[in-house]
């Protein structure tokens, strides 16, 4: 893990990603700026979703780096409670399985409550989450070349159709309360 | 050799026919039956119904009493079963019930908003019950997220309520110390619901499971092959699954609002939470109020619920503790002997 650890970083710390987007940034680049601008676009889609793979990758890792360290911590726990309960020396499997899960609750209990574990949660879901957004930024592209409506789109028209369907109430309303009174 | 490590070796043995049985139970799917104490659907839309159940008494109350159920999971937790049944109690107390019962939101109630789940939907449902009863005013009763709903609402419109009765609301979050509200506290839930548009269920589900994740998560599972013979611990844990498994989306803008202003920036306690135009200030309620809290409360906890008697200006208030859990509460025998009989004493003194 913590090679991978280290090759992360490597990517962050020379910034290789922000490297590749001021290249193909530049205005003209000799004959390849010409002769790569039709692919420019999808090249940096690819740049884009690999830079967000890499996040996630370094985010899932600290969430199992938590959870690999809890599940060292119940077993060590396991291990000190089978020691101190004198009973233990008696195999009882009831016995020894309430032990077991008493040990792992109280372990992963702590962590679930911890706030580094609510941080390292949302980070994964976070990244998941912007993962999702650049293919649908992909995606409403290629929905306006086809002249299809794009999801922003019919999301204006949902709010639109909310906002409608609240004044509508309103006016409704408006008459039939006075009415009854 | 003594008879306790007889007894050990006994318990030792792995019973693999039982282990089977469980297996084949859990593999055929929850098929179970819940909800069915007798109702009519009163009205129904795309995003909830109203339910009245049949009387079960020939001297009914006059004051009707309208549930409000949380957004989370579904509302058949208040009738699981007969004998666990929060709705049949209530019934066999004398007391017309109504059910407000949330369906599924699906992508297109992306804008969906806590305005509209109080100023337009409860409003609607609680016009209904007083149209239906040829009454005035009625009581308003929530569970959890409901509960809040419905605090909401009786600052609104309080015209329209007799009593206010609530079940674990979600009221000072900064109080709040369970797994759920850590969780929501640090959600970017603005990113969430401008990519997806709801709150998915497999995120309530996550949620869920590291809750209690080993005594109740694993150990359930060994009780349930221990008792895999006793039909009544069968139903009962099927009945449970079926539920805790049964969960709609939330709607977009709805749940932005939860996490944002109300876990957050705890903006109900504040009394700056905002409906539509409307400022929710929890002072305007001077309706008898009952609010009961769980003990041991582990999705909302009782520091987060009591903070209501403190807010409303209501004379008559009443807290009430009780030693369980949230779904212990309202669907458990506990409740059935402890919680029950005293929310109907509280309610048969103030619906004449």
């Amino acid at each position: 893990m913590n090679d991978e650890n280290n090759t992360l970083n490597d990517f962050t710390k020379y910034d290789i990603f922000e490297k590749w987007k001021k290249l193909q940034n530049f205005p003209t680049l000799g004959i390849f700026g010409a002769l790569t601008r039709d692919y420019n676009e999808y090249v940096q889609d690819i740049v884009e979703l690999n830079q967000i793979l890499m996040d996630l990758q370094k985010y899932i890792s600290n969430y199992w780096l938590q959870m690999s360290r809890t599940q060292f911590q119940a077993i060590g726990n396991v291990l000190l409670k089978s020691r101190s309960d004198s009973k233990m020396n008696n195999p009882d499997s009831e016995r020894f399985r309430a032990l077991v899960i008493d040990a792992f609750e109280e372990a992963y209990s702590a962590l679930f409550s911890s706030k580094e574990f609510s941080v390292a949660y949302n980070e994964v879901y976070s990244k998941q989450l912007d993962f999702i957004n650049y293919i649908n930024k992909i995606v409403e592209r290629n929905l306006n070349l086809l002249n299809i409506p794009t999801r922003s789109e019919l999301d204006q028209v949902l709010k639109d159709l909310q906002e409608m369907k609240k004044t509508l109430r309103n006016i409704k309303n408006g008459y039939e309360k006075p009415a009854r009174k | 050799m003594t008879i306790q490590d007889k007894n050990t070796q006994n318990r030792n043995q792995i019973d693999y026919s039982k282990i089977a049985k469980t297996i084949e139970l859990l593999s055929r799917g929850n098929h179970i039956s819940v909800g069915d104490t007798p109702n009519d659907i009163v009205y129904e839309t795309r995003l909830f119904r109203l339910l009245h159940y049949h009387s079960l008494v020939k001297k009914v109350s006059p004051t009707p009493i309208l549930v409000v159920y949380a957004l989370i999971n579904r509302s058949y937790v208040l009738d699981l079963q007969p004998n666990k049944s929060w709705i049949r109690h209530l019934l066999t107390q004398g007391f017309d019930i109504y059910l407000l019962d949330w369906k599924s939101p699906s992508r297109i109630d992306k804008f969906v908003s806590f305005d509209d789940y109080v100023n337009s939907y409860i409003d609607d449902c609680v016009e209904i019950v007083q149209n239906n009863n040829s009454v005035e005013k009625i009581t308003l009763h929530g569970y959890c997220m409901g509960s809040s709903m419905s605090a909401m609402y009786t600052t609104l419109h309080e015209e329209k309520i007799k009593n206010l009765v609530t079940i674990a609301p979600v009221i000072d979050t900064s109080k709040d110390s369970t797994v759920i509200a850590n969780i929501s506290r640090e959600m970017d839930i603005d990113k969430l619901v401008s990519t997806i548009g709801i709150l998915p269920p497999e995120k309530l589900y996550e949620c869920y499971s590291i809750l209690k994740p080993f005594k109740q998560g694993v150990n359930k599972y060994f009780n349930l092959v221990e008792n895999i013979e006793n039909e009544s611990f069968v139903q009962n844990f099927l009945r449970i699954e079926k539920w805790l498994y049964d969960t709609p989306p939330i709607a977009g803008e709805t749940i932005k609002q939860w996490i944002n202003d109300i876990y957050k920036n705890n903006l109900l306690f504040k009394n700056q939470f905002k409906l539509g135009k409307d400022r929710i200030d929890l002072k305007k309620i001077n309706v008898p109020l009952l609010n009961i809290v769980a003990e041991e409360d582990h999705l909302v906890s009782p520091e987060c619920s009591v903070p209501l008697n403190e807010l409303v200006s209501s004379e008559d208030k009443r807290l009430i503790r009780f030693h369980t859990g949230h779904v212990g509460l309202i669907a458990s025998s506990y409740s059935q002997n402890n919680v029950l009989p005293k929310v109907g004493q509280w309610l048969k003194t103030r619906s004449n």
